[in-house]
């Protein structure tokens, strides 16, 4: 199993790992680890934001262990955090010996700059961006608990699986930084809660604005912990043929709609 | 439930590769209380692997400084889940022969209990509840993986630690095929619509209630709990299943052919599926296990 943490800081200064939450980081991923620094922004009188992902890998596919935040060879243009195990993709089955980080982390760059139309895609809103970030993921059969940070865009998405089969905490620190961490600093510290396993979650680093006025905020919701965040449901809407999360839609009436078909 | 297996159970690396025999390292170990949903699990892993692979089946005894004052060391054999352990290990060992079956048997006295106690606490939280923390804790020692196990060259049982990065689960299987009390509890007071509202509010809440709670303490011991009741094809097949096909509460007799009429009516009606798919390979005592009140908690 793999750790996670991120930090998204608005005061100049890159935040990491507490020494508790990366020595548990380190326990749970021992074959490598390494940390990414991005600074976004500071232009038209936005904030400057400081992000650090932080990444440690247990390996378990295969003779060769794949370092994170995964990053594709000789680019920087966006990261994958992964903790998780991509069975299937499309419904086809991934070879045992082939990296699911890679997979994951090429799926989700092509679906958000698909080759050739790069243009049209980055004008896309960040909620358009996070739906199609909910499409994407929801091709993958398997347990997942991730963050994606897309730096054309400078977009960050995060979430669970539909079923919350992986970890993952938030926090907002003391310096109104958001962090997010596969485990946290233990019962003493009572800030770390869970991210519901319920959406896909993502945080414009470029805006200044919350997500609350986001003209499309009907179909998504700002979240209490930082009014910059926003979801978009795990719903019906994102069925496809190559669709093959369950939804679980309709509790309260205790039905389950399933969206793949 | 095979196809949901394949991916989880191949290609697993191990940590000290071609030490002697690599066949004698086990991949894969199951989260073994013994219990229909796991001993299912390490059933179905027989068809999978070749059978030169070892499974570890890693199975906890707490200490309980009450009910074992007097016990000695047999106290750990005089759990519940160590009953049933043992008892589903020679099921396994007589319908699969050939494989070795590697019986993990872990016993946490009290003392190193109350050792790693804070630990455990801080690893679940934010989770807090008393409950959290004895599902948890069984978890926890399990996933660590240090215990007894037979030697395969002498029998002598010696101190063991499981290499196994990948750890079966059976969890999901009670919450999808209606295998807790309170669904009985829940057909009895208000029907199949009663059973159906505990069964989706269960596998609703699964996220919440015990999977990011377990991922915590087991990865902590570098190690990978994987959930095949959990696969995105089962959950569907089992939310897709008629509620009278996964269990037969109210149910006068069962339909399947392959169950002798005469003993099936001693098998019960929670999770029925999967007790038949148990029965019909071969593991009839495991398919006939009660329901046990309470599992895991002797703290």
């Amino acid at each position: 199993m793999c750790g996670i943490f991120c930090a998204v800081a608005r005061h100049g200064c890159h935040v990491v790992p507490s020494s508790t939450v990366k020595q548990r980081l380190l326990a749970r991923g021992p074959d490598a680890s390494k940390e990414i620094l991005f600074t976004v922004g500071g232009a038209s009188g936005n904030d400057v934001v400081s992000l650090t992902l932080f990444s440690t890998v247990l390996s378990l596919r295969g003779p060769v262990t794949t370092e994170q935040p995964f990053q594709q060879h000789g680019s920087s243009d966006s990261a994958l955090c992964w903790n998780g195990e991509a069975w299937n993709i499309r419904r086809q089955r991934l070879d045992e010996n082939d990296n699911d980080t890679a997979a994951v982390h090429e799926l989700l760059c092509l679906a958000l700059c698909p080759l050739g139309q790069s243009e049209t895609r980055l004008q896309e809103s960040a909620v358009a961006s996070a739906c199609t970030v909910s499409r994407t993921l929801a091709q993958i059969s398997g347990p997942y608990a991730f963050v994606y940070y897309h730096k054309h865009t400078s977009r960050l998405f995060f979430g669970r699986d539909f079923l919350g089969r992986r970890s993952l905490l938030w926090k907002v620190g003391q310096h109104g930084e958001l962090l997010l961490s596969s485990i946290g600093d233990g019962s003493l510290d009572g800030s770390w809660t869970e991210v519901e396993a319920d959406g896909i979650y993502c945080i414009d680093l470029n805006s200044a604005s919350d997500a609350a006025a986001l003209p499309t905020a009907d179909e998504t919701s700002a979240i209490s912990i930082d009014p910059r965040v926003f979801k978009v449901p795990y719903t019906v809407s994102h069925a496809s043929d190559d669709t093959t999360s369950v939804g679980l839609l309709d509790s309260a009436f205790g039905v389950f709609v399933l969206i793949s078909r | 439930m095979r196809q949901s297996l394949l991916p989880r159970t191949r290609g697993i690396p191990l940590d000290q590769p071609a030490d002697q025999s690599v066949h004698r390292n086990a991949r894969i170990a199951v989260l073994f209380s013994g219990g229909l949903d796991c001993t299912l699990l390490a059933r179905l892993c027989h068809d999978l692997l070749p059978l030169e692979a070892t499974i570890d089946l890693l199975n906890v005894a707490f200490q309980n400084p009450r009910a074992h004052k007097n016990a000695g060391d047999g106290a750990y054999e005089l759990c519940p889940d160590r009953i049933t352990g043992r008892a589903s290990h020679a099921e396994l060992l007589k319908v699969c022969p050939g494989r070795n079956w590697r019986f993990v048997a872990i016993d946490i006295p009290y003392t190193e209990y109350q050792d790693h106690r804070a630990q455990v606490i801080d690893l679940i939280s934010p989770h807090n509840t008393e409950m959290d923390l004895s599902i948890a804790s069984a978890l926890y020692f399990a996933a660590r993986g240090r215990g007894q196990a037979a030697s395969l060259e002498s029998g002598e049982v010696i101190p063991y630690t499981t290499q196994a990065r990948a750890l079966l689960s059976g969890l999901g299987a009670d919450e999808l095929f209606a295998g807790y009390t309170r669904h009985a509890t829940a057909f009895r007071r208000q029907g199949f619509k009663g059973l159906l509202d505990e069964l989706s509010l269960d596998v609703g809440r699964l996220g919440k209630r015990n999977l990011g709670r377990d991922d915590r303490v087991i990865s902590h011991w570098a190690r990978e709990a994987r959930f095949p009741f959990l696969d995105e094809a089962v959950v569907q097949w089992a939310l897709n299943c008629p509620i009278s096909d996964k269990c037969d509460f109210g149910a006068v007799e069962a339909s399947i052919d392959s169950i002798d009429e005469n003993t099936c009516a001693t098998i019960e009606s929670g999770k029925k599926v999967l007790r038949c798919l148990a029965w019909r390979l071969g593991m009839k005592g495991v398919a006939q296990e009660k329901k046990r009140a309470v599992s895991l908690l002797y703290i």
